[in-house]
């Protein structure tokens, strides 16, 4: 029984990992990877994470005051475009929403005081066949940049 | 038995003839043609949703780089010394060290002590494989720090390169619980350094606001290590955390008004929000707490 035991555990480990999604450093690659222009540097709170549609990503990030900060969203190829919104994870208030704007990949914020921003994140795959939409899962990265502001 | 043998040779054929199903996709297949996975992992699933918010936080190095220019400067004995690594035994003692190391390296790192930063980085090699989670991303992190020696920015990223590229290989593993001691100690250790650093407390010490505004990615860490309570070693470092979240709830603050505008450029500003202050009676009890803690983790 015991070996029956262990064989159930390797089973399982086998299925995950045969299954299983690398979306390591997905941020540090592709279209996330953009020249945002000097003094840029980056933060460690960039992200990489398996993503399917339908799944909404929530990041609770940091955002330091007297910074401006360069945000680029990037995803699966078939997973375009994505769909973000920056929320003031205190007063629950709407900073932006991309659909506003067509849903572009990036946007830049001017910070004065420190808060928390809840970085929502989705892939709408609005040309991606219906196979994939249901069946598959891909990967999604948030890149983080920043420089201080000029007073 | 027979029964036994017969399940276990099932189960190890069903095994083999899964794994080879799955390399062996033909190239119409999405998986194949854009790097896609399919979704009939149940588990993978379970684990998106038990993480619907992801807690993050920046790094020892960037948070002691906000200190950067605020006029501190290096004192030496402030951190751990190298050799008490030797000394910690436990998996929890030295999970929590090598967090602590981590932060003591940003620290000569961001205060331009290059030599010592890189002698830090020694240590911290030495600890991560003792703790067992040593990855080969990491040693040649090491060597990239040892070829920049004299280089304060380059050792400044290098030690958050560190830290991230620990805790990815320690998330990808399903070592939260390492995690969350290796965060707890590197995050002890910074709010020590600059509390020590910061100097008494007075109305016009420009440099408590920044050690206030440490309530922030405190907050987060303290909400992702929550994640793992149920590890005993992580418990107790909770009821440790949860005394200076006690203190951060109590901290007075300057609100203004929140306001969001739209520039010609495209880009956001978001003026307004908390800043947060210290009186003398919080910022010393903020002070005892996190040296009493610290004590309790560097000691051998």
């Amino acid at each position: 029984m015991k070996r029956l035991g262990i064989t159930a555990i390797m089973l399982l480990f086998a299925l995950t990992m045969a299954s299983g999604q690398n979306c390591k450093k997905f941020h540090l690659y592709g279209a996330c990877m953009q020249f945002p222009g000097n003094n840029f540097k980056m933060d460690g709170q960039s992200r990489s994470n398996v993503i399917g549609v339908g799944d909404k990503l929530i990041y609770s990030m940091v955002f330091y005051g007297e910074r401006q900060y360069k945000l680029y969203f990037c995803a699966s190829e078939e997973f375009y475009p994505v769909h973000f919104r920056l929320v003031d994870s205190m007063t629950g208030q709407l900073i932006y929403d991309n659909s506003k704007d067509d849903y572009p990949d990036n946007v830049t914020v001017n910070i004065e005081y420190t808060r928390k921003i809840n970085v929502e994140l989705e892939v709408l795959a609005l040309e991606a066949s219906e196979e994939v939409k249901l069946s598959y899962l891909g990967c999604s990265g948030t890149l983080m940049l920043w420089k201080p502001i000029e007073k | 038995m027979k029964k036994a043998n017969a399940a276990f040779l099932f189960l190890l054929l069903l095994t083999v003839a899964l794994i080879s199903c799955n390399s062996n996709r033909s190239s119409n297949n999405p998986a194949d043609r854009y790097g896609l996975t399919e979704k009939k992992d149940t588990l993978l699933n379970e684990i998106r949703d038990a993480k619907s918010v992801i807690y993050l936080f920046p790094s020892p190095g960037e948070i002691l780089n906000r200190f950067d220019g605020t006029g501190i400067g290096y004192e030496s004995g402030l951190t751990n010394p190298a050799e008490n690594a030797s000394a910690y035994m436990t998996t929890k003692a030295r999970a929590l060290n090598l967090g602590v190391y981590i932060s003591d390296m940003a620290y000569c790192a961001v205060l331009n002590r290059t030599n010592e930063a890189v002698d830090y980085l020694d240590v911290i090699n030495d600890l991560s494989e003792e703790a067992g989670v040593a990855t080969s991303a990491f040693s040649s992190l090491v060597d990239r720090a040892r070829t920049n020696i004299g280089n304060k920015d380059s050792l400044v990223v290098i030690s958050t390169d560190l830290f991230m590229t620990l805790l990815e290989f320690l998330e990808n593993g399903g070592k939260n619980n390492t995690i969350a001691l290796i965060s707890s100690g590197a995050y002890i250790e910074s709010m020590y350094l600059t509390i020590m650093l910061a100097g008494p407390y007075s109305d016009d010490n420009k440099i408590l606001r920044q050690v206030a505004e440490m309530k922030y990615p405190f907050d987060n860490l303290l909400q992702q290590i929550q994640t793992v309570k149920d590890d005993p070693n992580v418990a107790s470092m909770i009821s440790y955390m949860e005394t200076i979240k006690g203190v951060f709830d109590d901290l007075g603050s300057e609100n203004y008004a929140e306001m969001i505008s739209k520039n010609e450029d495209g880009s956001i500003t978001v003026m307004g929000g908390a800043a947060f202050t210290f009186n003398e009676q919080n910022y010393s009890l903020l002070k005892s707490e996190v040296l009493e803690i610290r004590k309790n983790i560097v000691s051998k």
